[in-house]
Formats: C-alpha cells, sequence, structure tokens
C-alpha cells in the first residue's frame, strides 16, 4: 500500500531530491517506449534491478512491485506471443516491468512528504494559475486515505458476511460510499480547525 | 478577568431537525478546566464546533479572544487560538505519518520545516509518546490515535482547549498520563467527558447540557457530594 513503501535509508538513491527522481522517472518511462530492441530493453532491466541491490531494497520487496501486475504481464505476454512473436512479447513485457520497477524504486526511498513536497515546489511557477497547496494537500490526502477507504470496505464486508449476506456488488458499495463522503466531511473540518488557509501568522506583526 | 470565550444565547439546529441547542450561555475564564457532559445527542459536540465556527448559530452571540465571532473570517484567528480535538481521532489524522500529522499544524501558522519538526518532538515528549513519531497514521490503536490528535493539537500552541472525550479509547495508564497532562498544562480548556472520575481529577467546574441549555449540575447533587468519599472509597 502507498503510504507503507517507503524504506529507510541513506543510500545514494534515498539522497536524491525528490524532484530529480520523478523528472528522470518521466524522461526514462518516455525513452522506454523508443527501444524497440530487445537486448537494450534487458539491460535496462538489468540496470534497474541493480539500482535496487544499490539503494538497499531487498529482493522480495522488489518481486512485491511486480506482484499486482504478474497477471496483467502474463496476458499482455500471451496475447503478443500468439499475435505477433516471442521476440515482440518478451520487448513488451520487459518494458512494462522496467517501467513499474522503476516507479516503485522511486516511491521505495522517497518519504511520501518529501515526494508532496517536492510536487509542490515544481508546481510553485504555476502558482498564479494553481492553487498550489491545495493540490499538493489533495496529493498527500490520497496516499494517506487510500489504505483506509481499503480498509472500510473489508470492515464493510466482512460485516455483511457476518450478517449472513454474500458478496453483492451494491450491497458493498453504498454503505462504502457513505461512510468514505461522511469521512471526508469530517476531515474537511478538522483540516479547517488547523488553520489550514487562514492567514500565516506573525507573532511581530500581531503586536 | 476577561472570559476566553463567552457563548450568549446560543440557538442551533441542523437543518430541517429539531432544535439541538436552545439558548446556552457559556463563559471559559483563564486558567479554567471546565467539564461539560450531557446524554448522547445532547449536542455537546456541536457546541465545540458552534465555538469555532464550523457551525453557526441559528441565534445567539459567540464571543471569543476579546471579540464577538460572526462569520467565517473572524473563526480564522478563533481556530489559531483555540485548538479543538474532536470526538473521532480516525478522521482527524490526515498525514501519512504522525511526525507530518503534528506539524501540519504549525506549518499553516507560518512556522518553517525545522521548527516544526521541532515542535513535534517537544510535543510527543510532553505526551509521553516519542515512540510514535515515524509510524503511519492509520495504523495507530484507537487510544494511540487519540493521544496524537492531541499533540497534533498542542503543537498549534493554543490558548484554549477544547477537548471532546479525550479519555475514549485510552486505556487506565493512558487517562492516568492524560490526568497529569492535562492538570499541568496551563491553558483554560472545556473538556467533555462521560468519565465522572475523570472529571472529578480535572476539573475546576463542572456543566450538564440537557433539553438544549447549560445547567450547573452542583446544587442538586449537593447531598451526594458530602457522601462521595464513603461512597467512593472502595
Ligand atoms: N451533521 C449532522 N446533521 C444532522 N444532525 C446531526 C449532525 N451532527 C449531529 N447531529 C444530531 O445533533 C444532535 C447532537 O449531536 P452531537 O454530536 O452534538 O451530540 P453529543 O452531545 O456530542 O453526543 P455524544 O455524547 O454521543 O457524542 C444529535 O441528535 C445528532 O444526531
Ligand atoms: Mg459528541
Amino acid at each position: 500500500m502507498l503510504s507503507g513503501l517507503y524504506i529507510e535509508g541513506t543510500t545514494f538513491f534515498h539522497r536524491i531530491g525528490p524532484g530529480k527522481k520523478i523528472l528522470s522517472l518521466v524522461l526514462i518511462g518516455t525513452g522506454l517506449f523508443f527501444i524497440r530492441d530487445l537486448t537494450i530493453i534487458a539491460g535496462c532491466f538489468a540496470v534497474i534491478v541493480s539500482l535496487y541491490f544499490t539503494a538497499g531494497v531487498p529482493a522480495k520487496i522488489m518481486l512485491r512491485q511486480l506482484r499486482p501486475a504478474a497477471i496483467l504481464l502474463v496476458i499482455i505476454f500471451i496475447v503478443q506471443y500468439f499475435s505477433n512473436s516471442l521476440e515482440l512479447a518478451t520487448l513488451i513485457v520487459l518494458r512494462f516491468a522496467c517501467l513499474i520497477l522503476a516507479a516503485s524504486l522511486i516511491t521505495l526511498t522517497t518519504r511520501t512528504s518529501d515526494m508532496v513536497e517536492g510536487i509542490e515546489r515544481g508546481l510553485k511557477p504555476l502558482h498564479k494559475i494553481l492553487p498550489v497547496e491545495r493540490v499538493s494537500l489533495t496529493i498527500s490526502l490520497c496516499i494517506r486515505f487510500i489504505p483506509t477507504i481499503q480498509a472500510i470496505t473489508e470492515e464493510v464486508k466482512e460485516a455483511q458476511y457476518a450478517r449472513g449476506l454474500s458478496t453483492n456488488i451494491f450491497a458493498i458499495a453504498v454503505p462504502v460510499i457513505i461512510r468514505t463522503l461522511k469521512m471526508a466531511d469530517e476531515i474537511s473540518e478538522a483540516i479547517y480547525a488547523r488553520s489550514f488557509e487562514t492567514e500565516p501568522y506573525h507573532p511581530d506583526l500581531d503586536k | 478577568m476577561p472570559s476566553l470565550i463567552n457563548l450568549k444565547d446560543v440557538h442551533f439546529a441542523y437543518p430541517s431537525r429539531p432544535s439541538v441547542l436552545n439558548g446556552v450561555d457559556l463563559s471559559l475564564s483563564a486558567g479554567e478546566r471546565l467539564c461539560l457532559t450531557g446524554s448522547n445527542g445532547a449536542g455537546k459536540s456541536t457546541l465545540f464546533q458552534i465555538i469555532v465556527g464550523l457551525l453557526h448559530p441559528t441565534q445567539g452571540d459567540v464571543f471569543a479572544f476579546g471579540q464577538s465571532r460572526k462569520v467565517e473570517k473572524d473563526f480564522h484567528e478563533v481556530r489559531r487560538l483555540a485548538g479543538l480535538v474532536f470526538q473521532d481521532p480516525d478522521d482527524q489524522l490526515f498525514c501519512p505519518t504522525v511526525a507530518e500529522d503534528i506539524a501540519f499544524g504549525p506549518m499553516n501558522l507560518g512556522k518553517s520545516k525545522e521548527e516544526a519538526m521541532a515542535i513535534v518532538d517537544t510535543v510527543l515528549q510532553q505526551i509521553n509518546m516519542t515512540k510514535l513519531k515515524d509510524r503511519i497514521t492509520h495504523k495507530l490503536s484507537g487510544g494511540e490515535k487519540r493521544l496524537v490528535t492531541l499533540a497534533a493539537v498542542l503543537a498549534m500552541g493554543p490558548e484554549v482547549l477544547l477537548l471532546d472525550e479525550p479519555t475514549n479509547a485510552v486505556d487506565e495508564a493512558g487517562t492516568e498520563r492524560l490526568v497529569e497532562i492535562l492538570n499541568e498544562l496551563p491553558q483554560a480548556m472545556i473538556v467533555i467527558s462521560h468519565d465522572p472520575h475523570f472529571r472529578q481529577k480535572i476539573a475546576t467546574r463542572s456543566l450538564r447540557l440537557q433539553d438544549g441549555k447549560l445547567f450547573d449540575p452542583t446544587p442538586k447533587c449537593d447531598h451526594a457530594q458530602t457522601d462521595m468519599p464513603e461512597a467512593i472509597a472502595v
């Protein structure tokens, strides 16, 4: 889950600024789509995997990053294999794996707060047309509450099983949405109660 | 001494619902620890939201920190000076980690990241919970969440604390610690609590919210109070 990802460390990779990491991810991601040579992609894959070792991320955690996409990758491989060739199928799957691993490496080695701050700094030049603080608060709220919404969904499911209901998408969706909306209401009150968007406090000016 | 918070004849009803508050008068002076009780649904939490301007009274006036407060803008200063700890801690910790959550308020008040982090350490020490600093907020236990929400509010250096059932989900040791913390704090506070022992340990004054009004419960319990020492000497 997103917010639980960060792995403590002081490696070279942990110390690069979040802005630079995000920018290089964008460049690498775009670059990967121009590579049509299997050996080069395989080389990229090897480089990214070795970066995991440099960053001190255990192999187990690296493999876990690929797990959610594994089924998709298998399907892509099979479809490409039958409609095109083994080479193309391998190329495409490796390319996706590179992308997923590169993106995960960044989330694994960057604190969410630093990431959000990096995004905030990147957006600063746009402050005239964009409420930058709100955007970055929104991003960090998403990161914080995705696992909570997952947990709510689990709770609702369990409560319904306990009362003998079988899986029914509507029966689950309705309480989840209601609870999420109520939570959103209360969170926004809590945020305002902690002085979000009030004028910054200047003790010397106040006197 | 002028009162820090003063409500005059406050009325309130949620849209298309019977009225919750029917003429509440309340005043809080410096150094007071005022405890509020009242049955479930009596309107205690609603009253707190009115004090910090998250809800507005349908009738009556809110005075806080020497001024009449009416519109949203008036309440910005009230929220800075009055720290509200909500009843439900789940929806109050909205940053990924404890440290970030506690730093949120101070940073909104214009503190730098370093200053905010120093405040985080101070308040966590104050509540004896330094070990929670780097924990993920949504994975804390209910009682730990409560204590962190208190820390998050203390971090803003409020002049008044508004605590909505602070002992809820806190274990005995935590409650004892909380009693100590609250009694040591210099701030005036209003504390909602259903726990009579807790109230007795911290309150300098108590009020009961009933039928939309605040009552002084002492006269009624006069003889009960004289009997108290034996009654609880178990
Ligand atoms: N957002 C809302 N919309 C409509 N009615 C509400 C809302 N919030 C609370 N109420 C109702 O207003 C009344 C007072 O609620 P409030 O939360 O202030 O009670 P309380 O005294 O804090 O109770 P408790 O001791 O259970 O916390 C209740 O009847 C409640 O159902
Ligand atoms: Mg309440």
